[in-house]
């Protein structure tokens, strides 16, 4: 009810924030206070990783 | 305004009257919803990262020269260059709201009440580098 009379005037951020303190357990609250997760992105190295792989079984099926 | 807003929104939700039970509860949603939004770009970009292994392996398998093999395989990984480039983006943002959370909970810990603003904006900031690397996802499809 709140969040519809005041939405207008919220960025999608706030809507959010706010949405993730109405749906949280007290568990995820207390969690929240402990751990802030961080993202890792996938590194060049192991999307080179990746291409090597397959250049290598390219050529173990032409390089006989 | 927006503030003004979020900050209204949790006093009429009950967490009258204090200003620094407002902010901790606005930090530790913003926290609630950062981790959510983690684990979403992990879950997508383990799945990019398969789907692109994927790709390149079917090209080996599958071409009818090494030289066109090599070709494909080149292109395939161009092809999702901007995809990581945008994770890497997400990243970064992410790490200047972990640092700006974890500012905002020493501070909330030593009895002061923090500002929410900046972890809104960086939040904010966030939503949008995971609606980029949505975005450059839908391109290589």
């Amino acid at each position: 009810m709140m969040i519809e009379l005041i939405a207008p005037i919220m960025s999608a951020a706030s809507k959010a924030i706010a949405s993730a303190v109405r749906h949280a357990s007290d568990g995820d609250m207390a969690k929240a206070r402990r751990t802030v997760e961080r993202f890792v992105a996938v590194t060049q190295a192991d999307l080179d990783r990746d291409e090597q792989d397959a250049m290598a079984a390219l050529g173990a099926r032409f390089d006989d | 305004m927006r503030i003004v807003a979020l900050v209204l929104l949790l006093l009429l939700a009950g967490c009258w009257p204090s200003y620094g039970r407002v902010a901790a509860t606005a930090i530790n949603g913003a926290v609630v919803a950062n981790n959510a939004l983690v684990q979403a770009l992990t879950d997508i970009q383990a799945k990019a990262k398969s789907q692109r292994q994927a790709l390149m392996m079917q090209i080996a398998e599958t071409a009818t020269s090494k030289a066109e093999g090599e070709q494909q395989i080149k292109a395939a990984s161009s092809k999702y260059a901007a995809v990581f480039d945008a994770f890497r983006s997400a990243e970064g943002v992410q790490n200047a709201l972990v640092d700006a959370l974890a500012v905002a909970q020493a501070a909330l810990a030593a009895g002061g009440s923090p500002s929410v603003d900046r972890i809104v904006a960086l939040y904010s900031k966030l939503q949008q580098a995971h609606g980029s690397v949505l975005g450059a996802l839908v391109e290589v499809r």
